[in-house]
C-alpha cells in the first residue's frame, strides 16, 4: 500500500430536514434533523429496526423520504440528477450481487460510472482512479482474481475500491464490518479512518458495535424508534445512560486503555 | 485481467465476423444452382447476368441478411434480458415476449391477413407483451423476481392461447402457421430484409447505450444508485429494448428457438461479464448460430429442408446441457 497524497476536495455537509420515510404505510423514520460533519468520520448506531439503515438509505436516495429534505451543501439529493450526486456521495450498500467471472478489476472499473458518458473511450484519469482505488484497499494484487472466489475481507476490501474510484468527497457505507472476523473488521476500520486523516474524505457508516464506534469514529449518532436519540464525540455521547435509554442494557463505560475513548462494559444483573 | 488475456478477448469479436462473413458468402453460393464467390458478390449489387442476379438478390441474399440479422438481434436481446434479471437462464423466450410474438402472428395468419402483415404483427405481439410485463412488475422493489414470475406466467399463458388459435384455425392455413412457428428463414424477400434492417439500426445502438448500465445495474440495485444509474428508467428502457429486438427478429424469421438464450451464454465464457465486447460478442454469436443453423437445415435432410428455429433447438438444448454438465452446476 502506498501513501495517500491529499485530494483537496472542499468538504460537503449533508444534511437531513424534517426527514420521514418509511416502507408502504410503516413509517421507520419519523422526522429526521440531523447535519453530519463534514471531514469527520460519523457513526450510526443503534438498536434493530431503530431505522439506521433507513437513514443511511435516504441520505444515498436509494429511498425517497415521504416528507423532508436530504440536503448536500443545501441541494436536495432527491431532485437533482442521480448522476450528478454519485459524483459527490459514494455507496457501499449491505445488499448486492456479483455476476460470474467478474474480476476485482472490472468491479472496480464499474466505480467510475458517474465520470463517464455513454459512449466515451477509457480515459487517463479512469484508469489512475481505478489503480490508486487497487493500491489504497491493497487489493492491486487481486485485480485478476474473480471476486466470488475471494475471502469475505478481501471480498469487502474490492468493494470498497469500487466505492472509492467513484472519487467521491463523501463516503455512505452500509454495516461495512458485519460477517467479518477481528482482523478484518479492524482492518477495513483502519481502512475508514486512513481514507479519512489522510485524504478529507467524509465517512458515514452504520456500525453494530458500539465499542467500534466509538473507537473509530469521530462522531456519533445514536438512534431510536426512527428518530436521533444524541449525537456528538463518543465521550460525550456514549454514557451509561445513552446505553440503557437507546439500548435498554444497564452498562459501565470505562476509558480504552490505548484511545482513551469509551468502552462499554454490560453489568449483571 | 492481464495483457494476455485483455488482447485475447479483443480478438473474440474479430473472429466470430469472420465467421459470420465466411459462413455468408457460403450462403450466397451454394444451393441448388453452385454460383461462383466472384460472380455472387458481383450479383449483390445487381452485376452479371439476370439469372444469378435473380438468386443472389431476390434468394439467398435477403435469407443470409435476414438470418444474420434475426441472430444478431435475438443474441443482443438475451444479453440485455440476462442482465436485467440477473438470471444467466433468462431470455425474451421464457418471459413470455416471443410468445407474445407468435401468438400476434398465428392470429394475423388465421385471419387471412396478406403476409406483409406477418411482421408488423409479430412486432406489435411482442411489444404488447413487454408493455405486460411492465406494467404488472411497475411495483417491483429491488428485486426481479417479479419480473421473471409475471414473464412465465404470460409465457404460459400465449403458449396456451397460441395452441388455441392453431386448434381452431381454417386448415387452409395451418400449414402458414406451422412453418412459421417452427422458425423458418424459407422464402424471406427484400422486404423482410428491410424490415430487420430498420429494426436492427434502431434498435442495437439503443443496446449499445445502454450497456454500461446494465453492467452497474447487475450488482444490485442499490450499488447502481449509489454510482448515479437512474434504476427504475434503466430497467424499463432494457425490458423495452429488449423486447424490440426479440420483436424485429421474431417478426422476420419467427421464434427462432435457444437463440436469445445461448449465444450471450456462450458470449460470457468467452468474454466474461457484461461490457460492450461481451454485448457485439452476443450479437454476433446469435448471427452464427442462426446462420449455421440455416444452412445445416437445408442439408440436414435429403427430401426436406428443416426450418432453422428446429436445428437451434435441436442443437442449442443439447449443447448447453452439456455446458451445465461440464461445468458441474
Amino acid at each position: 500500500m502506498t501513501t495517500l497524497q491529499t485530494h483537496h476536495t472542499a468538504p460537503l455537509q449533508v444534511r437531513a430536514a424534517g426527514v420521514r420515510a418509511g416502507y408502504g404505510a410503516e413509517t421507520i423514520l419519523d422526522g429526521i434533523d440531523l447535519t453530519v460533519p463534514a471531514g469527520v468520520v460519523s457513526a450510526i448506531v443503534g438498536p434493530n429496526g431503530c431505522g439506521k439503515s433507513t437513514l443511511l438509505k435516504t441520505i444515498a436516495r436509494v429511498m425517497r423520504p415521504t416528507e423532508g429534505r436530504v440536503l448536500l451543501d443545501e441541494t436536495s439529493v432527491h431532485h437533482q440528477p442521480t448522476r450528478q450526486v454519485a459524483k459527490h456521495l459514494g455507496l457501499l450498500p449491505q445488499s448486492n450481487a456479483v455476476p460470474e467471472q467478474l474480476t476485482v478489476r472490472a468491479l472496480v472499473e464499474r466505480g467510475r460510472y458517474p465520470h463517464r458518458g455513454v459512449f466515451s473511450p477509457w480515459s487517463e484519469a479512469d484508469r489512475d482512479a481505478v489503480a490508486e482505488a487497487l493500491d489504497v484497499t491493497g487489493t492491486a494484487g487481486l485485480a485478476d482474481r474473480h471476486v466470488d472466489e475471494l475471502s469475505g475481507g478481501q471480498r469487502q476490501r474490492a468493494w470498497i475500491a469500487m466505492v472509492l474510484a467513484q472519487q467521491t468527497p463523501v463516503l455512505l457505507l452500509d454495516e461495512p464490518t458485519t460477517y467479518l472476523d477481528l482482523a478484518h473488521r479492524l482492518e477495513i476500520l483502519r481502512l475508514l479512518r486512513r481514507l479519512n486523516r489522510e485524504r478529507g474524505v467524509t465517512v458515514v457508516m452504520v456500525l453494530h458495535d458500539l465499542n467500534e464506534a466509538c473507537r473509530y469514529a469521530d462522531h456519533v449518532i445514536a438512534m431510536r424508534d426512527g428518530a436521533v436519540h444524541a449525537s456528538g464525540r463518543p465521550r460525550d455521547v456514549v454514557t451509561p445512560e445513552l446505553v440503557r435509554d437507546v439500548f435498554g442494557v444497564a452498562c459501565l463505560t470505562v476509558a480504552d486503555p490505548v484511545s482513551g475513548t469509551p468502552i462499554v462494559v454490560p453489568c449483571d444483573d | 485481467m492481464n495483457a494476455t488475456v485483455a488482447a485475447t478477448r479483443r480478438g473474440v469479436p474479430l473472429v466470430l465476423a469472420a465467421l459470420v462473413l465466411g459462413l455468408g458468402m457460403f450462403g450466397l453460393v451454394t444451393g441448388t444452382q453452385q454460383i461462383p464467390l466472384g460472380e455472387a458478390l458481383a450479383a449483390t449489387i445487381g452485376l452479371g447476368d439476370g439469372g444469378t442476379s435473380f438468386i443472389v438478390q431476390q434468394l439467398r441474399l435477403p435469407r443470409v441478411g435476414v438470418a444474420v440479422l434475426a441472430g444478431a438481434c435475438l443474441g443482443a436481446s438475451g444479453a440485455l434480458m440476462q442482465g436485467l434479471l440477473r438470471n444467466p437462464l433468462a431470455s425474451p423466450d421464457i418471459v413470455g415476449i416471443t410468445g407474445g410474438a407468435s401468438l400476434a402472428a398465428v392470429l394475423a395468419i388465421g385471419a387471412g391477413l396478406p403476409p406483409l402483415a406477418l411482421p408488423l404483427a409479430a412486432a406489435l405481439g411482442a411489444a404488447s407483451a413487454a408493455g405486460v410485463l411492465q406494467v404488472l412488475s411497475r411495483h417491483t422493489g429491488s428485486s426481479s423476481v417479479r419480473l421473471v414470475l409475471v414473464g412465465v406466467g404470460l409465457h404460459a399463458l400465449t403458449t396456451a392461447a397460441v395452441t388455441l388459435v392453431v386448434a381452431r384455425i381454417d386448415p387452409r392455413r395451418l400449414g402458414a402457421a406451422e412453418v412459421w412457428l417452427a422458425g423458418s428463414l424459407h422464402a424471406r424477400n427484400a422486404t423482410h430484409l428491410t424490415v430487420v434492417l430498420v429494426g436492427a439500426a434502431a434498435a442495437l445502438p439503443l443496446a449499445y447505450g445502454l450497456v454500461r448500465s446494465l453492467a452497474v445495474l447487475e450488482l444490485g440495485d442499490e450499488v447502481a444508485t449509489g454510482v448515479g444509474v437512474p434504476v427504475r428508467r434503466t430497467r424499463t428502457l432494457l425490458l423495452g429494448s429488449s423486447a424490440l429486438l426479440a420483436g424485429v427478429a421474431v417478426a422476420v424469421a419467427g421464434p427462432l428457438g435457444f437463440v436469445a438464450l445461448g449465444a450471450p451464454h456462450i458470449a460470457r465464457r468467452l468474454v466474461g461479464p457484461t461490457s460492450p465486447t461481451t454485448l457485439t460478442t452476443a450479437a454476433l454469436t446469435g448471427a452464427l448460430l442462426v446462420l449455421a443453423a440455416d444452412a445445416l437445415g437445408q442439408r440436414l435432410l435429403e427430401d426436406a429442408a428443416v426450418p432453422a428455429g428446429v436445428v437451434t433447438a435441436a442443437l442449442g438444448a443439447p449443447y448447453l446441457l452439456w455446458l451445465l454438465h461440464r461445468t458441474g452446476r
